[in-house]
């Protein structure tokens, strides 16, 4: 209980500061901040060393994975559903708020906040989560390979699986008596959402490839659409996914993400980490436009609100100005499309007029993006993480174009916080994982896709 | 690879094209298939220049030529008509290309052979349907190098017979009847030369125009190359058996990839699967069977198929099989409609 004690943590890194100053050890390799843990590190119990005593130091890493992580925490995954919920993750943890922006469940409710509590933290951060069509539900997978299904009225957990692989991407079908979850080997996962429906998955589809998104359309027989690293965007019927429908095929990098949408019913888009967004026939894989986010977005970069980053070892083109585009929604609300991209502090919307997408409309934003998340007829966008701590903002829409909402981002601002931060901290960029592997992608990780 | 230009050099002074010799073009038999390897692939089928595969059939993607696709349609791929045009050919005299009387319809692959390796199973095909495009991929880069030139020398051979008189073309139909017959008996020596490197001495139908090889990982990039039911025969020869439990994902046939090899074919179409490995027979039957787009062809259907004889003797792998003695197991199956109701 000593090593959780926070003087203790304090003084401890104080100390360890002053010493590092003395011993003149540049900013970076002085410590910030530290977790105390009073059971060593051992052969057996945790393996985090090797029997000739040496630390395993991707072992050591993913035992202290939540620690690591509950010391940088920014939101990455912004989700709403259809009765006005919004679920913010980050790390292990979860809020759920309404929408005037106060929070009305958490993982990390106590009895004063009056909060539900929902049980968690989970052991391992949250990779994707997904409200149900019809909000009744809502599902999160973490990295150590569980699916956590909830019941939104109440909160409480109506699930608990573990998966075999850990899944990249979630949605519910239609009915909501399944999820389908999608994994880095490109399978995609039919999940029974009650404990009638036994434990084990099936395989609904295959892609040869590392699979980022999936979600269903909206037609009476809705058609799967599942995403690949491949620039692959598979339409495939259901439940008979075995029928490929259609391949759409234009992305030249790993798509991110896909948006169906009901005023559009026949129509996909898609972002990819190639900087653009793609309009789709999902009947026939036929791609009916393409839009360059460079077109609207060069400017940041020349402006400098979009800064480039040194190249690393894990990402290999970050000094370079690229678009990935992370998210891409349509807002029922107006038909209209909205889109995000990395390092980019602004939000697109797209008007959707005569089976195209028309001019879209940029809006500034205080710092570049995670996630949005479409309201009803506003936006909720997650930022990366920041010195000042800004987590979220939201907009609305005036009649004409979206302005920032002042009273639900105040709301939000004031409720709204996730854990404890004592430095910038980092989120990892979509083109870590999207490059694909003769880049020499680092061990770790992806080492079990050599199997 | 220099060691061949050598070789070239210093045999004979035979002039013209030169068969590859397979022993530079060796490389081990596994590839991670999930490794993303710079393959060159394009964008989706109608960014592909075929052209580059078969100079006869296409035209070069240029500002002109839009789609690239060319000439003429293949006839309908019946062995019958491989000895009636051979006639027809003939007739025509020298540089005679298989256009004639064909119709003005685009051009496209419709045989593919998965995993081609030495292409053995091509050039004993290529006679048979000599209108009919037919396609050898295969991931590792000797092996595409090697049946690349193997195909150039083959049509240099072609061209430079057709230039002189009074040579004899391959009577395609009797040689089909011969084979189908001579399958219940045991292999002969001398037969393995010819379809080991094609023919240099005789006309075929078709010259071998119809026939290519290229580098792609066929479980990644099918669809990047065929669209939706254009292949009418898919060949899936020998293939890798990867023992281990935590290799099956990446055998060639499997649940997840028969989805996409059902998306490239045709209603009709026709996989032909065959191995020397019982376990893998018996896995891949399984599958199979148990996928609703695919049904399987009765072995007693297969008898009149002219390719067959062709996928249980023309290759490499079958060869070495047949060496040892060892059993072949072939299993057809067509690709139906979906019969899903709700």
């Amino acid at each position: 209980a000593l090593c959780r004690n926070e003087k203790v943590n304090a003084a401890m890194v104080a100390r360890l500061a002053a010493v590092g100053r003395k011993a003149k050890l540049q900013g970076y390799e002085i410590l910030k901040a530290i977790k105390i843990d009073h059971r060593p590190f051992d052969i057996e119990t945790n393996a985090i060393l090797t029997p000739t005593l040496k630390l395993k130091r991707n072992i050591a890493a993913d035992y202290y994975r939540p620690d690591i992580d509950r010391m940088y925490a920014a939101i990455t995954s912004t989700q709403t559903n259809s009765k006005g919920a919004v679920a913010l993750v980050f790390g292990a943890n979860f809020h759920v708020t309404d929408g005037a922006g106060t929070i009305t469940a958490s993982t990390t409710a106590n009895e004063q906040s009056g909060q539900v509590k929902i049980e968690g933290p989970l052991y391992g951060n949250i990779r994707a989560a997904a409200f149900s069509r019809d909000g009744l539900l809502f599902a999160v997978c973490t990295v150590d390979k569980g699916l956590h299904i909830y019941e939104t009225t109440g909160w409480a957990t109506a699930r608990r699986l573990q998966s075999e692989k850990r899944s990249n991407a979630l949605t519910f079908e239609p009915s909501g008596e399944y999820l389908i979850t999608a994994d880095k080997f490109g399978d995609a996962h039919w999940v029974g959402t009650t404990s009638e429906y036994p434990e084990t998955s099936k395989v609904l589809l295959g892609h040869v490839s590392n699979l980022c998104a999936v979600d269903f359309s909206f037609h009476e027989k809705p058609y799967v659409l599942t995403c690949d690293r491949d620039e692959k965007l598979r339409v495939s019927k259901y439940p008979n996914s075995y029928n490929i429908q259609a391949f759409g095929l234009g992305h030249t990098e790993f798509i991110t993400s896909v948006a169906p949408a009901r005023f559009a019913l026949d129509n996909a888009v898609t972002g990819s980490g190639d900087g653009t967004m793609r309009l789709w026939n999902m009947h026939t894989g036929e791609l009916l436009q393409t839009v360059e986010m460079s077109t609207y977005l060069a400017k940041y970069y020349e402006s400098g609100a979009a800064l480039c980053t040194e190249n690393t070892y894990e990402d290999r083109t970050a000094a370079i100005r690229r678009y990935g585009v992370l998210r891409v929604r349509a807002v029922d609300a107006i038909d209209a499309f909205v889109a995000v991209v990395e390092r980019i502090p602004a939000v697109l919307v797209f008007p959707f007029r005569h089976g195209k997408l028309a001019e879209a409309q940029v809006i500034d934003i205080a710092h570049p993006p995670t996630d949005v998340g479409v309201l009803g007829d506003r936006l909720v966008v997650s930022y990366a993480p920041t010195a000042s701590g800004e987590l979220l903002t939201a907009l609305r829409h005036d009649g004409d174009g979206y302005v920032a909402d002042e009273e639900l981002t105040a709301a939000f601002s004031a409720n709204v916080t996730t854990l404890e931060t004592e430095d910038v901290p980092k989120v990892q960029s979509i083109f870590v994982w999207g490059n694909k592997m003769y880049l020499e992608r680092p061990k770790g990780e992806d080492a079990d896709d050599q199997e | 690879m220099t060691s061949v230009s050598n070789e070239a050099a210093t045999t004979s002074k035979q002039q013209g094209p030169k068969l590859p010799q397979k022993k530079f073009f060796r490389q081990r038999a596994h590839v991670n298939i999930f490794n993303d390897v710079p393959l060159d692939y394009p964008i989706n089928p109608d960014e592909e220049d075929w052209s580059k595969l078969f100079p006869t059939y296409f035209r070069p993607h240029t500002e002109e030529a839009q789609t690239g696709s060319d000439i003429k349609r293949p006839l309908s791929p019946s062995a019958a008509d491989g000895a009636g045009s051979a006639e027809s050919l003939a007739k025509r005299g020298p540089a005679a290309t298989p256009t004639a009387a064909l119709e003005q319809v685009p051009a496209q692959v419709e045989f593919a052979d998965i995993g081609c390796g030495y292409g053995g199973l091509l050039v004993a095909l290529a006679p048979l349907y000599p209108n009919t495009l037919m396609v050898g991929m295969e991931i590792r880069t000797k092996l595409v190098d090697y049946l690349q030139q193997r195909i150039e020398a083959l049509r240099g051979f072609q061209q430079g017979l057709l230039l002189r008189k009074n040579v004899e073309w391959v009577d395609v139909r009797s040689k089909i009847s011969q084979e189908i017959a001579a399958l219940d008996q045991p292999a002969v020596e001398g037969e393995e030369d010819l379809h080991d490197n094609g023919e240099t001495n005789r006309l075929v139908p078709g010259h071998y125009e119809n026939i290519a090889a290229m580098r792609i990982n066929c479980q990644k990039y099918l669809p990047n190359f065929f669209k939706k039911g254009q292949l009418s025969k898919m060949f899936i020869l020998f293939a890798d058996p990867h023992f281990k439990r935590r290799k099956h994902k990446a055998r060639i046939i499997s649940t997840t990839m028969l989805a996409e090899y059902a998306y490239v074919m045709r209603t009709g179409g026709i996989i032909y699967m065959i191995t020397d490995v019982k376990d893998l027979y018996d896995w891949s039957v399984k599958r199979l069977d148990n996928f609703p787009l695919f049904e399987r062809i009765p072995d007693e259907e297969l008898k009149s198929d002219p390719a067959i004889p062709c996928v249980i003797n023309s290759t490499e792998e079958g060869k070495k099989v047949a060496r040892n003695k060892g059993q072949k197991y072939l299993a057809c199956y067509r690709r139906i409609e979906d019969t899903f109701k709700d």
